[in-house]
């Protein structure tokens, strides 16, 4: 008899326990979905409309109708590369961000090496400048192709060039000029050598 | 058996809390964005090229004794003159430096003075260099536009920017200013040519 009732105890706390189990995981739930679980009843109906509007976040990448076709092309210094401005001799493009809404969008501009190129990495040189004010300034430096490593958390790609990394908070247009030119150093013989690039744009967002 | 079952009992909340979490987190992923342009940007760089070609024969005087610069201009015919052909191609903006210079061998330096040389291009008609003693050319330097190493005689130096071919004919003769002629002695020179073009 004893024996019996032990067990009978052992199997109502097990249920005890149970449901309190149970209670915790609906408990959760509910937080999660953001019901209220306690029903209350109101006498009175407020006056204020408590309401929520999502903001929003876009971002838009727009290039220029021509891209850089340099033909016939010789070494080149720093300072002659900078000021090349002939037509299909640099490339513009711009980045719009609309931020409605407490949130900054990171952006990461990117050159992708076409497969087809067979000038070296080290054999040509890429300049960025970005419009501030009424003209242009230099955002990265001259720099040979240098591709990433890993890919990175923004998601510019393993094997791309990483140009420019900027955040904003606030919509806004970004407009930028790229540039690129053979190296100084390079030695140029009989057989045309080409090297072609692709920008690309990675961002995200999050609250502030 | 008590214990046993608050463990169970706390892995089991810890396990749904974990999970409400990874819904939160799910249900609020950032916002992301990726484009690649359609507009590729290419360089092609131009080609530059420049060979010289001689003759299977080069002067070759022998018993040669002191000479007017007038005979010396004069000279014709196999080994008695040295012709040869330099050619450049360009294709872009390039300014080529180049240069024509005499190598001497180290055991014929010490008749440099006694060596006259005389260059003329085209159909021997256009002087290029007037009959000059060897030892009187200019020495090629450390920093040459030719990129010439040092230890040469310059007999023409220039520039060009566009693809050319010319013709020279280099002479040689013992200079009549040159007295010691009871030493038989052999004078050897060798014709090179550099070019260079430098970044723009």
């Amino acid at each position: 008899m004893r024996k019996e009732e032990k067990k009978e105890e052992l199997k109502e706390e097990k249920r005890e326990k149970l449901y309190f189990v149970l209670i915790i995981l609906l408990l959760l739930i509910l937080l999660v979905i953001g019901i209220s679980a306690i029903s209350v009843t109101v006498t009175k109906k407020g006056d204020k409309t408590n309401s929520i509007t999502t903001g929003r976040i876009s971002l838009d990448y727009t290039e220029d109708t021509n891209g850089i076709t340099i033909t016939n092309a010789m070494p080149m210094t720093d300072e002659s590369g900078k000021a090349m401005s002939g037509t299909n001799q640099y490339f513009d493009f711009s980045v719009t961000s609309t931020i409605q809404g407490n949130a900054a969008i990171t952006y990461e501009i990117s050159g992708q090496k076409q497969d087809t190129s067979t000038l070296k990495n080290n054999e040509v040189k890429l300049y960025l400048e970005k419009k501030i004010g009424g003209g242009y300034e230099e955002v990265m430096k001259p720099q040979h192709f240098i591709p990433l490593t890993s890919t990175t958390d923004i998601g510019s790609e393993k094997g791309t060039m990483l140009l420019y990394k900027n955040t904003v908070d606030a919509s806004k247009t970004d407009n930028y000029r790229l540039r690129m030119w053979v190296d100084e150093n390079t030695k140029v013989d009989a057989t045309q050598k080409t090297f072609t690039v692709q920008v690309s744009l990675h961002a995200n967002a999050k609250a502030k | 058996m008590s214990e046993n079952n608050s463990k169970q009992i706390l892995v089991s909340i810890l396990g749904v809390a974990i999970l409400v979490v990874a819904l939160v987190g799910v249900s609020f992923a950032a916002f992301t964005y990726s484009k690649t342009g359609t507009k590729v940007n290419t360089v092609t760089t131009g080609t530059i090229t420049m060979s010289y070609s001689e003759p299977t024969n080069g002067i070759a005087l022998t018993d040669a004794l002191p000479m007017t610069d007038d005979s010396g201009k004069k000279l014709t015919g196999t080994n008695n003159t040295f012709d040869f052909t330099v050619t450049s191609t360009v294709q872009g903006t390039a300014t080529i430096n180049y240069a024509i210079t005499a190598s001497i061998d180290s055991a014929s330096s010490s008749l440099n003075s006694g060596i006259k040389v005389y260059l003329t291009s085209g159909d021997d008609s256009t002087v290029v260099l007037a009959p000059t003693l060897v030892s009187n050319l200019t020495p090629t330097a450390s920093n040459e536009a030719s990129g010439a190493p040092t230890g040469q005689f310059v007999l023409i130096s220039g520039s060009t920017k566009t693809s050319t071919t010319t013709s020279y004919r280099l002479r040689m003769w013992v200079a009549d200013t040159y007295s010691n002629t009871s030493t038989k002695q052999s004078y050897k020179l060798r014709v090179n040519v550099y070019g260079k073009a430098n970044a723009q």
